[in-house]
C-alpha cells in the first residue's frame, strides 16, 4: 500500500468520477444515473483517503473521517433513491430519463 | 415608533381582510373602511410633525463589501402630505370599490391595503434600496388588482404595466447597488454627502439617468407612457384612482426626494432634457385626451398632462415650484382620483366606458353630476379650487426661468385642459340619455360620504394653500441646486434695482 | 370705523344663497315639482337685496369718512390726505418663495360704483326671473346659479388685487358657462357654453400671462395689489425706467396681453364669437351676465389698472382700434340678424366697442359712464324682449312678431325706453354718456375714430329702430296659434321693467356734462383713473363746443331712425320671409368663427390627429419591435433549458469546467 504515490491515486479517483460522471450524462436508465452517482461518491472518498494519508498527526482523523460519513449518507441516499426509484417506475412504467420532463406524479 | 405604526398597519389591515368573511361583502366593506379611517387618523397627523425619523438600525450588511444597508423610516411635509392624500383616498377607493369587486371585496381589500402600505413604505424610506424595495413591491398588488378586477383587456394591461415598470427601474437597482459600493452605504443622508466624493463625474451622470428613468417611466412622461392609459383604462376604477392618485406621484416624489438632492449638479446641468420632456409631456398628453373615445382613456392622458407640467416646474429649480409641485401632488391626487373613482361608478351604470354611452346624468344624477363637475374643475385649475393655486405657481416658475413663450406654450394646458375636460363634462351629465334607463339612479350615501373629503379638501386647499406650500418649502429649499439664470433677473437689472 | 369689516359680506350673502338653494335643489332632485318657488325665488332675491344695501351703507359711509377728514383739514388747517378706499385684508392666500399673495377686498370710488349697479341690477334681474322661470323644473338650480355667479362678480369688483379679481373673472366665466348650458337636455346649448368658457380661457391665459409680465416690471417685492400697482406707476422715481426701451417693450407686451384677457371676457375682436352663442341661456341670464355685468368687467379691468395702461401708448392705440372696429362690425351684423336676442347680442358687442374706445383714448371714467349707463339700457332691452319671448310661449324669431305694441303695453313702454335711451336721443342714459364720449374720442383719438364712431352711432339708431318696428310697430306676423295666449308678464317681471326703464332714461344725470352739479359719477373715480387721464395728453385742445358735438350726435341718431324707418317702407328687412339665415348675413357673423377654426381649433385637431393616429401607434410599434427581439432572445436561450436531464447536467458540467479553468489561469489576479 505504502508504495501507491498520491498522485496514482487522484488519477484513479478521477478516472472513478469520470466514469461515475460519464455513466449519469450518457445513460437514459435511471438505474444506471443512480449507480454512476455511487461510483462519483466513492471516488470523492478515495481521494480523501489518499489525502489523509500523506497528512499527519489529527487531520488525518478528518481525512478518514469524512468517507465514512459519507458512506452512511451514500447508504442513506441508495435506499431513498431506490425507493423513489421504484415509485417512479410504478407510475410511469419506464425508466428512461427523457421521459421525465414534468415534475408532476 | 409612530412611523412604524404607519408603516405597519396598511399591512396589518391587509392581513386581517382576509380573514373576513367572503360572502357577506357588507360587512366585509364596513370592516375596511374601518380600517383605513383608523390608519388615515394614525398618518394623517405626520402633517403637522414636522421633519421625524425612526432611529436608524443597520438592516443587514452585504458580506465582503461591507456596505451597510439601514432600516430607516424617514417623514418630511413631502412625505407626509402625500400619506395623508394616500390615506384620505384609500377610504374612497374602498367605498366605490363595491360596484366594481362584488363578491370578491375582501381580496380587493386586501389588495388595496397592500399597496397602501407598500406605497407608505416608499414614501418613508430612508434608505435607498429600502426605497427601491418598496417601489418595486408596490406594483405586485396593482398588477394583481388589474389582473383580477380590470376590465376586457385587463391581463394584457397588467403585464405591459409590469414590465414597462419593471425595465424601468432595473437600471435604478443596479444604480443603487453602484451606490451602496462606492459610499459604503445606502441611507439616503449619508449617500447625499459623500456622492460627489466618492464616484467621479462620468459614472454619476450615468447613475444619475438610471435613477432618472425609473421615475420618467413612473410618472410618466411622453415616449414612456404607453402602459399608462391602459393600465388606467382596464384597471378597476379604485385601483386608477390610486394609480394616478399616489403612484404617479411617487414618480415626482422620486425627483424631490432622491434624484434633485443626489445630483444636484447633474440635475441643474440636464435640467433643459426634464423641462423639455415634462412641456412635451403636457401637450402631447392634452392633445391625445382630445382624441380618446374612452372614458377613463380621456382622464389618463389628462393626468399624463397634468403630471407633466409638474416635471417641468421641478427642473426650474424655483422655490414657488417646489410647494407648487407639491400642491399639484396634492390637487391633482384628489381631483384625479374623484374623477376615476366617479367614472368607475358611471360605467357600472351604462356598463360601457365609450363616452357616447352617457348622457344626461345632470338630470338622472344630480349627486354624481355635482361631484363630478366639482372635480372637472378643480383639474381644469378653477380658481377657488387647490389646482389653479399649483397651476398658477408651476407657470410662474416656469415663466421666471424660461421666459414668456415658453410659460405660454405650458399655459396652453389652460385651455386645452378646459377642452378635454368640458367635452367630457358633456358627454357624462348633459345631452339626452344614450341608453335608456327605466329607475334613476345616484350615488349611495357611503359613496358621497368617501368622496366629500376630496371635494371639501379641493376647495380648502384653493382658498389656503399655505400649510402644504410651507411644507414644502421648508423641507426642500436646502436642497435645491442653484437656477439657471432668470428672466427676472435681467429686468430687474434694467429696472435698476 | 369699522366699516370695512363689512365688506367680505358683500360676496358672502349671495354665496350663502348659493348654499341654500343649491341645497334645496339637490335635496328635492327626486321630487315632482323642485322645491317651492316662493322660498327658493325669496331667498335668491333677499341676499342680493341685502348685499346692495350693504353696498349703499358703504358708499355713504366712505363719503362720511371722507368729509370727516375734509372737515378736520378745514377746522384744523390740516392737509390729511383723504381716505379714498375702505381696505380688508383677509387672510395670507398664496404665500412661498418670494411670492406673497393676500387674499382681501378693497372698496373705492370705482368699485363703489360698479357694485352699485351690479348688485341693484342684479337684484332687480333676480326678481324679475322668479317670473321668467316660474315654469322651470330646475328654478332653484337657477336661482342657484345667478346668485354664484353675482358672488363672483363682486369678488371680481372688490378684489384687493389682479389675482382675486382672476378669481372671480374665472367664476363668472364658470357661472355663465352653467348658466349658458342651463337647459342642458339640448346639445347647441352645451356647445354654446362650451365655446363660452374655451373663447373666455384664451383670454385668460393671456390675463396670466400680461399679469405675469407686470409681476416681473414691478419686481417680486412690490405686493401685487391694485393699490401698490398705481402707487409704483404713479411714483416718478420709476418714471425713467418705465421710458427705457427694454421695459416700454415688457410694458407693452404685458398690457397687450391683459387686453387680451379684456378681449375674451368683452367679445371684442379677436374674441367676439362667443357672445352671440351664449344667447342660447335664459334671457334673464343674457340681460345679467351677458349685457351689465359680467361682459363690462374688461372696461372695469382697464380702468382698475388705468395707471399701467397710459404707459403703454401703443396698447392704448391697439384698445381704441380694436373697439372702434369691434363698434362698426358688430353693428353691421346686428343688422342683418332675425332673431331677437342676436341683435341684442350684437348690439352689446357695438356697444363694449364704444366703452373700449373711450378706454383707448384714455377717457377712462366717460367709458364706465358708458357702461354704467348701458347697463341699465341694455338690462331693460333684454328684460322686454324676454317679456316679449315669454309672451310668445318661447319664439324669438323677429319676422315672426309684429304689432306687439298694444298687446303688451309695459313691456313696449320700457323697450321703448331702453330705444330711446340707446340711440342717444336727447337726454336719455345714452344720450349723456354717447355723446361724452363721442366728444372725448374726438379731442384725444382724432377724426378717424370719431367718424367710425359716428357712423356706428347712426348704425345703431338703424338696427335698433329696425328691432322695434320689427317688434312692435309693424303689422302682425305672430302665428295665429300663438296670438291668443299673448299676455302681459306678470308682476315680477314688470317692477323690474318699470324700474330699469325710468333709470335708462335718467341714469345720464349722474354725469350730465351739461347741467352744473350733475357731476357724481367722475366725482367717485377721480382718485382711481384721474392721474392716468392727466398723463394722456389730447390730440387736439381746443375742440368744437360740447353743444354742438352733441348736436350732431342727436342729429346721427335721428338720421338713423329715419333711414331705419325709410328702409321698412322700402321692405328692406324682409320680415316676411322665412328663410335661415344665408349668404352674406350668416357668413358676415360667421368671420371670425372662421378665423378662430383656422387658427385654433383645426392645428389642435389635425395635430392631436396625428399623435393619436400616427404616433401611438409607431411608438407602441416600436415597443412592440423591442419585445420581439427579447422573445427572440428568448428563443434562443430557450435551446439551453431544453427539459432533459442529461443535457441540463452537461451544461453545468460544462459551466464548472470553464469556472475551473478560469480560476486556474485567473487565480493569480483575483487572490
Amino acid at each position: 500500500m505504502d508504495s501507491i504515490p498520491l498522485f496514482q491515486l487522484q488519477i484513479l479517483s478521477a478516472i472513478l468520477f469520470a466514469i461515475g460522471f460519464g455513466t449519469v450524462l450518457i445513460r437514459r436508465n435511471l438505474f444506471f444515473v443512480l449507480m454512476g452517482v455511487e461510483l462519483m461518491l466513492n471516488a470523492a472518498n478515495l481521494s480523501f483517503l489518499a489525502w489523509s494519508r500523506v497528512q499527519s498527526g489529527a487531520s488525518t482523523l478528518e481525512g478518514q473521517v469524512a468517507p465514512l460519513f459519507s458512506i452512511a449518507i451514500a447508504a442513506a441516499e441508495a435506499c431513498v433513491g431506490l425507493a423513489m426509484l421504484l415509485a417512479v417506475f410504478r407510475s410511469r412504467e419506464s425508466l428512461d430519463t427523457d421521459a421525465f420532463s414534468r415534475m408532476k406524479g | 415608533m409612530n412611523l412604524h405604526l404607519v408603516l405597519f398597519a396598511p399591512f396589518l389591515a391587509s392581513a386581517l381582510c382576509l380573514f373576513l368573511s367572503s360572502t357577506d361583502s357588507k360587512s366585509v366593506l364596513r370592516t375596511a373602511l374601518v380600517f383605513a379611517c383608523a390608519i388615515a387618523g394614525l398618518s394623517i397627523p405626520l402633517v403637522g410633525s414636522g421633519t421625524i425619523a425612526t432611529v436608524s438600525h443597520t438592516w443587514f450588511s452585504v458580506p465582503v463589501v461591507g456596505t451597510e444597508i439601514k432600516w430607516l423610516l424617514t417623514s418630511d411635509g413631502l412625505s407626509a402630505w402625500l400619506i395623508a392624500l394616500l390615506a384620505v383616498l384609500v377610504p374612497a377607493a374602498l367605498g366605490l370599490a363595491p360596484r366594481i369587486a362584488g363578491e370578491r371585496l375582501r381580496e380587493f381589500a386586501a389588495l388595496v391595503f397592500l399597496m397602501q402600505g407598500f406605497m407608505t413604505g416608499a414614501l418613508l424610506s430612508g434608505d435607498l434600496l429600502l426605497f427601491y424595495g418598496f417601489f418595486e413591491a408596490m406594483l405586485i398588488p396593482a398588477a394583481v388588482l388589474i389582473a383580477l378586477f380590470g376590465g376586457r383587456d385587463r391581463r394584457k394591461a397588467s403585464l405591459f404595466f409590469l414590465i414597462f415598470s419593471l425595465v424601468g427601474s432595473a437600471p435604478m437597482f443596479f444604480a443603487i447597488w453602484w451606490i451602496g459600493l462606492s459610499c459604503q452605504t445606502t441611507e439616503l443622508s449619508v449617500v447625499v454627502e459623500r456622492i460627489t466624493t466618492q464616484t467621479d463625474p462620468t459614472v454619476r451622470a450615468v447613475l444619475f439617468w438610471a435613477i432618472a428613468l425609473a421615475f420618467l417611466v413612473k410618472l410618466p412622461v411622453v415616449p414612456l407612457h404607453l402602459w399608462q392609459a391602459d393600465a388606467y383604462s382596464e384597471g378597476p376604477a379604485p385601483s386608477s384612482a390610486l394609480l394616478t392618485g399616489v403612484m404617479a406621484k411617487i414618480g415626482l416624489f422620486g425627483f424631490m426626494r432622491i434624484l434633485i438632492p443626489l445630483f444636484r449638479i447633474e440635475s441643474a446641468q440636464y435640467a433643459g432634457v426634464f423641462v423639455a420632456l415634462g412641456l412635451v409631456t403636457v401637450l402631447v398628453g392634452a392633445l391625445l385626451a382630445l382624441q380618446q373615445t374612452s372614458l377613463r382613456r380621456v382622464l389618463a392622458f389628462s393626468s399624463l398632462s397634468h403630471l407633466g407640467l409638474g416635471l417641468a416646474a421641478l427642473f426650474t429649480f424655483r422655490p414657488e415650484a417646489t410647494s407648487g409641485v407639491l400642491l399639484l401632488m396634492v390637487a391633482h391626487g384628489l381631483s384625479a382620483a374623484a374623477l376615476f373613482l366617479l367614472a368607475g361608478v358611471a360605467e357600472t351604470w351604462s356598463k360601457s366606458s365609450h363616452i357616447d354611452d352617457f348622457g344626461a346624468l345632470a338630470s338622472r344624477s344630480p349627486l354624481f353630476a355635482v361631484f363630478f363637475t366639482v372635480a372637472a374643475l378643480a383639474s381644469v385649475g378653477l380658481p377657488g379650487t387647490a389646482g389653479f393655486v399649483a397651476e398658477f405657481l408651476l407657470l410662474v416658475s416656469i415663466f421666471k426661468v424660461y421666459g414668456l413663450w415658453i410659460a405660454i406654450l405650458a399655459g396652453l394646458t389652460v385651455i386645452l385642459s378646459a377642452a378635454y375636460t368640458l367635452r367630457l363634462v358633456q358627454k357624462l351629465l348633459y345631452g339626452s340619455p344614450a341608453l335608456p334607463s327605466p329607475q334613476p339612479v345616484d350615488l349611495t350615501a357611503t359613496e358621497s360620504l368617501a368622496l366629500l373629503p376630496i371635494l371639501v379638501a379641493l376647495v380648502v386647499f384653493g382658498f389656503y394653500p399655505n400649510p402644504i406650500l410651507k411644507a414644502a418649502r421648508a423641507d426642500l429649499l436646502t436642497s435645491l441646486p442653484v437656477a439657471p439664470v432668470t428672466a427676472t433677473q435681467d429686468a430687474a437689472h434694467v429696472v435698476g434695482r | 370705523m369699522g366699516m370695512e369689516n363689512l365688506l367680505w359680506l358683500i360676496p358672502a350673502l349671495p354665496v350663502l344663497g348659493f348654499l341654500i338653494n343649491g341645497s334645496l335643489s339637490l335635496a328635492s332632485a327626486r321630487t315632482h315639482n323642485g322645491p317651492s318657488r316662493g322660498l327658493s325665488g325669496f331667498l335668491a332675491v333677499l341676499f342680493p337685496l341685502i348685499a346692495f344695501l350693504l353696498v349703499l351703507k358703504l358708499h355713504f359711509g366712505l363719503h362720511d369718512a371722507q368729509e370727516v377728514v375734509r372737515a378736520q383739514n378745514q377746522n384744523l388747517g390740516l392737509h390729511l390726505a383723504l381716505p379714498q378706499s375702505f381696505t380688508q385684508p383677509l387672510w395670507s392666500w398664496i404665500a412661498t418663495g418670494d411670492i406673497n399673495l393676500s387674499f382681501g377686498f378693497a372698496f373705492d370710488g370705482l368699485t363703489s360704483v360698479m357694485l352699485l349697479f351690479i348688485t341693484g341690477i342684479g337684484t332687480l334681474i333676480h326678481l324679475y326671473s322668479i317670473g321668467y322661470m316660474a315654469h322651470d323644473r330646475g328654478f332653484a338650480r337657477f336661482m342657484a346659479y345667478m346668485n354664484l355667479f353675482l358672488a363672483n362678480m363682486i369678488v371680481l369688483v372688490l378684489g384687493n388685487g389682479p389675482i382675486v379679481t382672476f378669481l372671480g373673472w374665472e367664476g363668472v366665466g364658470l357661472c355663465s358657462y352653467l348658466l349658458i348650458g342651463f337647459w342642458h337636455h339640448e346639445t347647441a346649448n352645451n356647445d354654446a357654453a362650451r365655446k363660452a368658457f374655451l373663447v373666455n380661457r384664451v383670454g385668460d391665459l393671456g390675463f396670466l400671462m400680461g399679469l405675469f409680465l407686470l409681476w416681473q416690471i414691478l419686481g417680486p417685492s412690490t405686493p401685487l395689489t391694485y393699490q401698490a400697482i398705481a402707487e409704483w406707476f404713479r411714483d416718478p422715481a420709476h418714471s425713467a425706467a418705465l421710458a427705457s426701451g427694454v421695459v416700454a417693450a415688457l410694458l407693452t407686451t404685458s398690457t397687450l396681453l391683459l387686453f387680451l384677457g379684456c378681449t375674451g371676457k368683452s367679445a371684442q375682436i379677436p374674441l367676439l364669437t362667443w357672445l352671440p352663442d351664449a344667447m342660447a341661456g335664459p334671457t334673464p341670464v343674457s340681460a345679467l351676465i351677458h349685457a351689465a355685468t359680467m361682459v363690462t368687467s374688461g372696461v372695469f379691468l382697464l380702468a382698475r389698472m388705468s395707471d399701467v395702461f397710459v404707459h403703454a401708448p401703443l396698447t392704448m392705440q391697439v384698445i381704441a382700434w380694436i373697439g372702434a372696429a369691434t363698434a362698426a362690425w358688430a353693428a353691421v351684423t346686428g343688422f342683418v340678424q332675425t332673431d331677437i336676442k342676436k341683435v341684442l347680442a350684437y348690439s352689446t358687442i357695438s356697444q363694449l366697442g364704444f366703452m373700449f374706445l373711450a378706454v383707448g383714448v384714455g377717457a377712462f371714467d366717460s367709458g364706465l359712464f358708458h357702461v354704467f349707463t348701458h347697463a341699465f339700457f341694455k338690462a331693460v332691452l333684454f328684460l322686454g324682449a324676454g317679456s316679449v319671448i315669454h309672451a310668445l310661449g318661447g319664439e324669438q324669431d323677429l319676422r315672426k312678431m309684429g304689432g306687439l305694441a298694444k298687446k303688451l303695453p309695459i313691456t313696449f313702454a320700457a323697450m321703448f325706453a331702453g330705444w330711446y335711451a340707446i340711440t342717444g336721443l336727447p337726454f336719455g342714459a345714452g344720450f349723456w354718456s354717447k355723446d361724452l364720449l363721442l366728444e372725448k374720442v374726438l379731442l384725444q383719438g382724432g377724426t378717424a375714430l370719431y367718424a367710425i364712431a359716428l357712423g356706428t352711432a347712426i348704425l345703431t339708431a338703424i338696427y335698433m329702430t329696425r328691432m322695434m318696428i320689427l317688434t312692435f310697430w309693424s303689422p302682425s306676423r305672430v302665428e295665429h296659434a300663438v296670438e291668443h295666449h299673448v299676455h302681459e308678464a306678470p308682476l315680477t317681471m314688470q317692477v323690474p321693467l318699470w324700474i330699469l326703464g325710468i333709470g335708462s332714461l335718467v341714469a345720464g344725470f349722474a354725469w350730465a356734462g351739461m347741467i352744473p352739479g350733475c357731476s357724481w359719477f367722475p366725482a367717485q373715480l377721480a382718485s382711481i383713473v384721474g392721474p392716468a387721464q392727466a398723463l394722456f395728453v389730447p390730440v387736439e385742445h381746443e375742440g368744437p363746443s360740447a353743444i354742438l358735438l352733441a348736436g350732431v350726435g342727436v342729429t346721427a341718431s335721428l338720421l338713423g331712425i329715419a333711414l331705419s324707418f325709410g328702409l321698412f317702407r322700402r321692405g328692406a328687412f324682409r320680415e316676411k320671409s322665412q328663410a335661415p339665415l344665408s349668404g352674406f348675413a350668416k357668413g358676415w357673423t360667421l368671420a371670425f368663427d372662421t378665423i378662430h377654426a383656422v387658427v385654433g381649433i383645426w392645428p389642435v385637431r389635425i395635430s392631436s390627429w396625428i399623435l393619436e393616429k400616427i404616433c401611438q401607434p409607431l411608438l407602441s410599434g416600436l415597443v412592440r419591435l423591442f419585445a420581439y427581439i427579447v422573445s427572440l432572445v428568448g428563443l434562443a436561450t430557450q435551446w439551453f433549458q431544453r427539459p432533459r436531464l442529461r443535457v441540463n447536467l452537461s451544461m453545468s458540467a460544462l459551466g464548472l469546467v470553464l469556472i475551473l479553468i478560469f480560476l486556474i489561469f485567473h487565480a493569480r489576479t483575483l487572490l
